[in-house]
């Protein structure tokens, strides 16, 4: 006998075209259940017309019923929001860092009423020179977000500019923004470490991890009726109780000399227009540790770029700007303060690709942009220095590539240094 | 050397020295154990189960031992498989090589299997361990999948030598306390304890930076995974079947289906997973001193009592005990993955939250949110609790010493040469335990005559200590010993959080 390894498929014969034909004639024998009106459309109160009425269109007054009855609704849940007792009847623009900021740090520059300076000042890096943390801590560090953490979460979905239609299997591993997390926990532990060995700082940091912080401003040139929200959630909130470590890094007659340079002009772009507007609710300030005797020293964060639409250095460097903004004037109206007594700074790291943002926001004015005002804030930045080369995503690191060890002193200087 | 040659007498030899040694004592009576250059390879038509009995004296067999009890197939098959593991160049297929995982069937294979192919036998599922025990009274039975001897006292002993300063750990943690408005910590939730629990860390190693440089070395992780697998023999009491009619035991090993997480030989060998989240983690490049050495007579000491030999009163199918099975793949994976090269191997110091345990408590005195309810003063619950936190703790110490030891290159078919130490802490925030154990053995997978291992796992578990007594107006206060001017050691009510807690922390942190 032949050895047949598989049985041929079977022939479709009258037997099964019977039994299909069966099968739909019960199916269409079947009576259908009657129209019910649902009860969504019962809730909104529509009226409902018979179809089969040979007067419908006489009966059918109302032309827009079912809009009228829709606003209606909507109506009554506006109307209950507004009997909130918080609620506010201006809406507010809100920043979340969602939105990249069109102009990037100019208009970061307008809406703070802060002057630039391009490079953290040269006693600020020097007063740092003798902190050594080495080139391999440093490695270990970023390895560790990059390569030892065990997270099997699913990544996002790949997308190749070049081959847009290839569909790439998704990979699971360590999301961006937790291996960026990683990283910056270790990096700021070894540079307190450092700090308390060699006794420049004194005492200990205490170290909040993913609070949420939010500001309320009002007042100025573009925040008169509706008020400005700054919000945030920096996966570290570095705080102090020494109140060193917020003291100014410009003299008297430095901020004088830098009122006297004016603010960009950002025309036709209005600094606002990438804010969000929404209600707010709760016009307190939220910040972790506000009622304690302790100071902000720094906040760091991290970002994942969009695949599609990454954003510029310019944009990143904005929305450190801000965010580090929000601290500082965190700091100076915690306790329910009102006043600046004297100007403070406060730090900001974001980590973006591998990339520093390195932010000091010397606060000078608690007042927004106004013309009377000549008070100007003062802001030393880094933009966008390369701390190592990152993998994309959904491949593996293996070593640290192009690490950069002039970036991360100035990153240990923004934190540790200080003015004598 | 395995002889490949299939031999026709198959035999367990015993060394020839135990052979000719003369028995002193009938009590000493020594178990025979093999090794793999006393096993043989077994012919093929041998099974570890005799499923077919002789029905005249014509079939009868005269087997030697070995083929009898299946022993000889088992101890080839395990040595074998020792042999594989060691010719083996990398850690991770070690690893892939003794996972029990097989991976379930997928819906193609069957959608298209048809009757003229092979069944699809059921695939090997784990039994997971849940992240806090599920059942009220799971100590002794932990101890038994873990092999692991329990030590209920004091860590003084330990640590003796060390006596960190704590006083900037103290203010630091006070207020991060408030910070995080933990408040008496009843209404704290699962993730806000992983948090407060990270900060502890922190707080603690900033308060002691200054001095113990070697602190900046270590590695620190938040939130990370601690899981491993292993295989826990002992289980063939699942196949025993009473008769109906004749009240007979039988144990029904043929025609009867296999128990989930066994072997597809019915081996009563189950698999089990414990996928543990640690709240903080530290590793270092060093490992911690030892105990006691692997051939002291600490690490053969049994793991119950010895006037307990019945252990039918304590073993149970892990039904019993809620478990549920896992068919998810499996991972040795104490902090990091076995092939990402991590350097700081070591976990010295692991964190674990029972926030979930205290809301399973609540939940099972039948308080109606089960959440936010203190049980402290409570007998039952405080008991159930601290037995749970207690039995948590032995399985989350094996769980990360096991996939260390995997990390390192031993299996359960290449047991440990060196033991394996970590430290512990459980705590629901306001409960703290600590925990110190040391893994001695792996190889809990094989039962049968010839295979002896003496050695077990041990761990030490103090606690608890609360963080605190009473919580009034954002003000902790805690009963202290005191030490007097004249040296007499006084309990004494102050503000500030318990000492001991703070010590032990701080302790932990520092021990080498």
């Amino acid at each position: 006998m032949v050895f047949r390894k598989y049985r041929a498929v079977k022939q479709w014969g009258k037997m099964d075209t019977r039994i299909f034909k069966e099968i739909y004639n019960s199916r269409n024998k079947r009576k259908m259940p009657a129209f019910q009106v649902p009860e969504a459309i019962e809730a909104l109160g529509v009226k409902i017309f018979e179809a089969n009425d040979p007067m419908i269109f006489a009966r059918q007054q109302q032309r827009n019923i079912i809009e009228t009855a829709a606003n209606d609704y909507n109506q009554r849940i506006v109307q209950n929001e507004q009997q909130h007792p918080l609620f506010k009847s201006n809406k507010a623009y809100i920043f979340e860092g969602e939105e990249p900021m069109s102009d990037g740090i100019a208009q970061a520059s307008l809406l703070t009423k802060s002057i630039v300076r391009n490079g953290l000042p040269e006693s600020i890096i020097h007063s740092s020179s003798k902190i050594e943390i080495d080139e391999e801590t440093v490695c270990d560090a970023i390895l560790h977000g990059e390569r030892y953490d065990p997270t099997l979460e699913k990544l996002p979905k790949r997308f190749d500019p070049v081959l847009f239609w290839v569909k790439h299997i998704r990979v699971h591993g360590t999301p961006v923004v937790k291996r960026n997390n990683i990283i910056l926990d270790n990096l700021l532990r070894q540079v307190v470490f450092a700090g308390l060995r060699t006794n420049t700082l004194k005492t200990n940091m205490q170290i909040n991890r993913d609070s949420p912080l939010s500001v309320h401003l009002s007042g100025g040139l573009y925040f008169y009726d509706n008020p400005l929200v700054l919000r945030g959630q920096p996966h570290l909130t570095v705080q102090s109780s020494d109140s060193n470590i917020t003291s100014a890094w410009a003299g008297k007659s430095d901020i004088d000399a830098a009122n006297q340079e004016p603010l960009p002009d950002i025309y036709p772009i209005s600094p606002i227009i990438d804010f969000n507007k929404d209600n707010i609710y709760n016009d307190d300030l939220l910040l972790t540790r506000k009622t304690h005797q302790s100071h902000i020293h720094s906040v760091l964060w991290s970002r994942e770029q969009d695949q599609k639409y990454a954003w510029t250095k310019e944009q990143n460097m904005a929305n450190a700007i801000l965010t580090t903004y929000a601290a500082a004037v965190a700091e100076a109206t915690r306790n329910g303060q009102t006043e600046l007594e004297k100007p403070l700074l406060v730090r900001g790291v974001q980590l973006v690709d591998g990339r520093l943002d390195l932010v000091a926001f010397q606060l000078n004015t608690l007042e927004l942009t106004e013309e009377e005002n000549p008070v100007k804030n003062i802001v030393w930045i880094e933009k966008g220095i390369e701390l190592y080369k990152p993998k994309p995503f959904y491949e593996q690191m293996e070593q640290v590539e192009k690490l950069n060890m002039e970036t991360f002193k100035k990153f240990v200087a923004l934190m540790l240094g200080h003015i004598h | 050397m395995l002889k490949r040659a299939i031999f026709r007498n198959t035999v367990i030899r015993r060394s020839s020295s135990e052979v000719t040694a003369p028995q002193t004592s009938e009590d000493s009576v020594e178990k025979p154990s093999a090794n793999s250059s006393t096993v043989y390879r077994p012919p093929y038509y041998r099974k570890p189960h005799q499923h077919h009995t002789s029905k005249h004296m014509l079939q009868d067999e005269f087997l030697n031992t070995g083929d009898a009890t299946g022993a000889g197939v088992r101890l080839f098959d395990y040595y074998k498989t020792a042999e594989m593991v060691n010719s083996m160049p990398t850690i991770k297929e070690k690893v892939d090589l003794v996972s029990p995982y097989e991976r379930p069937w997928t819906r193609a294979e069957k959608t298209w299997r048809r009757d003229w192919h092979p069944t699809l036998m059921a695939t090997r599922k784990a039994w997971g361990i849940p992240q806090t025990p599920m059942h009220f009274d799971t100590l002794q039975y932990y101890q038994y999948l873990t092999k692991t001897r329990v030590e209920h006292d004091s860590l003084d002993d330990y640590y003796q030598g060390l006596l960190p300063p704590y006083e900037d750990f103290q203010t630091s943690f006070l207020n991060t306390l408030k910070s995080m408005e933990f408040g008496d910590g009843l209404n704290f939730d699962e993730e806000q304890t992983q948090k407060l629990l990270g900060s502890l860390i922190d707080d603690a190693m900033g308060g002691i930076a200054h001095n113990v440089t070697r602190l900046a070395e270590n590695r620190v992780a938040y939130d990370v995974e601690s899981e491993a697998f292993w295989i826990r023999s002992g289980f063939s009491f699942l196949y025993d079947v009473e008769e109906v009619g004749t009240r007979e035991v039988v144990r029904k090993l043929n025609n009867y289906p296999k128990y989930i997480g066994d072997d597809r030989r019915k081996l009563g060998e189950l698999a089990f997973v414990h996928r543990d989240k640690l709240a903080a983690q530290i590793r270092s490049k060093e490992a911690l001193a030892v105990l006691h050495s692997l051939d002291s007579e600490n690490a053969k000491l049994s793991i119950f009592d010895d006037n307990k030999n019945d252990l039918d009163e304590e073993i149970y199918s892990p039904k019993v005990y809620n478990l549920w099975p896992d068919q998810e793949p499996l991972w040795q994976c104490p902090g990091y993955h076995v092939d990402s090269g991590e350097t700081h191997s070591h976990g010295i110091l692991g964190v674990k939250s029972l926030r979930p345990l205290r809301e399973r408590i609540a939940y099972w005195m039948g308080y109606q949110d089960g959440k936010s309810y203190e049980f402290e003063g409570i007998p039952e619950a405080k008991q159930m609790f601290d037995d749970a936190a207690r039995s948590q703790a032995v399985v989350s110490m094996f769980t990360t010493l096991c996939a260390q030891a995997h990390a390192h290159g031993f299996t359960q078919y290449t047991d440990v040469t060196r033991p394996f130490t970590s430290q512990l802490i459980l705590s629901d925030g306001i409960n703290f335990f600590f925990a110190v154990g040391q893994l001695n053995t792996l190889a809990i997978n094989v039962e049968c005559e010839g295979f002896v291992n003496d050695r077990t796992n041990f761990i030490r578990i103090e606690g608890p200590f609360s963080l605190f007594d009473i919580y009034d107006k954002d003000e902790y206060q805690t009963i202290n010993i005191v030490k007097s001017i004249e040296g007499k050691e006084e309990n004494k009510i102050g503000p500030g959080l318990n000492h001991k807690v703070l010590e032990r922390i701080t302790q932990m942190l520092m021990k080498q």
